[in-house]
């Protein structure tokens, strides 16, 4: 880091929040700025306000879609979790398949909340994308049990319901957010 | 029906109106934070977030320019108010004008 620049792992987070329409002209504002602020001020000083304005820039105003999305998400990571723990303590056969399920869906909660929350990485939307066709495979698993007429637990179709609201939603919050452009999230 | 702006999105176009053709991000940012020094401390959040909103209603409209070595060769982005922007500060002024209109100036600080 040079005297006039400023802290390399802010300036990293900074260009992970912003969309790429927007990143070049704003960091170099932002870098314009520190420069200017850094020699009236000090370093320290410049520090504490460059951190300020990238914390600014993080998406703050979620739409509605956005909103139940998050909360369908972190239902996930807590039955995915749940499911996990109990399927590792109960060992049941076949565990290590639903172990692989209860991965599954704890990948792509943490990959849904990441692209949420730093709208900067393109290649966060393509996975998340994909991350949905397991999710949906795992729900035409249950429909099919219920449909030849298997037993299924309630917890099971709970999940699945669950699964297939996050995977609808995801699709609905991709397509809104396809203006890549925007600071304000949904537009 | 012309569109009436928000106190802050009035102060964001008001900068780019005063900056005129060096109304670039960090110039309004700083005219933004120079008129709200006293009343309340300013992010670059809320004013590119302003700006970005203005822009999609097509107050405002922008353009990217060569940058700079102090900024690393990033480009500048210029903006300029569209005559919807310029029709939209007019028609909220004239608004709040008329409401004002025979009240005292400053009011009462009541108890």
């Amino acid at each position: 880091m040079t005297p006039n620049t400023p802290p390399r792992s802010l300036e990293r987070v900074l260009l992970l929040l912003l969309p790429a329409h927007h990143r070049e002209a704003i960091a170099g504002d932002l870098q314009e700025a520190y420069a200017e602020r850094a020699t009236r001020k000090g370093r320290l000083l410049a520090n504490r306000w460059y951190a300020r304005q990238v914390l600014s820039l993080a998406p703050q105003r979620f739409t509605l879609a956005e909103h139940l999305l998050m909360g369908l998400t972190l239902f996930a990571i807590l039955y995915g979790s749940w499911f996990g723990i109990m399927e590792l303590v109960l060992r049941h056969p076949g565990y290590l398949g639903r172990e692989a399920i209860s991965g599954t869906i704890l990948l792509q909660a943490v990959l849904t909340l990441l692209f949420l929350a730093l709208p900067g990485v393109a290649s966060l939307r393509f996975l998340v994308a994909l991350g949905c066709l397991p999710l949906l495979y795992l729900v035409s698993l249950v429909v099919r049990g219920l449909v030849h007429g298997a037993d299924i637990e309630g917890y099971v179709l709970l999940m699945a319901m669950c699964l297939a609201s996050q995977s609808l939603l995801t699709a609905y919050v991709l397509r809104r957010r396809h203006s890549p452009g925007s600071l304000t999230s949904g537009a | 029906m012309a569109e009436l702006v928000g106190i802050f999105e009035q102060i964001v176009l008001l900068a780019v109106l005063g900056l005129d053709e060096l109304a670039y991000g960090r110039a309004v940012l700083g005219e933004v934070e120079d008129a709200l020094a006293r009343e309340r401390s300013v992010t670059a959040g809320a004013v590119y977030t302003t700006l970005d909103r203005l822009e999609a209603k097509g107050l405002l409209a922008s353009r990217l320019e060569e940058g700079t070595p102090e900024r690393s060769g990033r480009a500048r982005r210029f903006y300029r108010i569209t005559a919807q922007g310029a029709t939209a500060l007019n028609t909220t002024r004239s608004t709040l004008d008329k409401m004002w209109q025979g009240k005292p100036w400053p009011l009462e600080v009541l108890a």
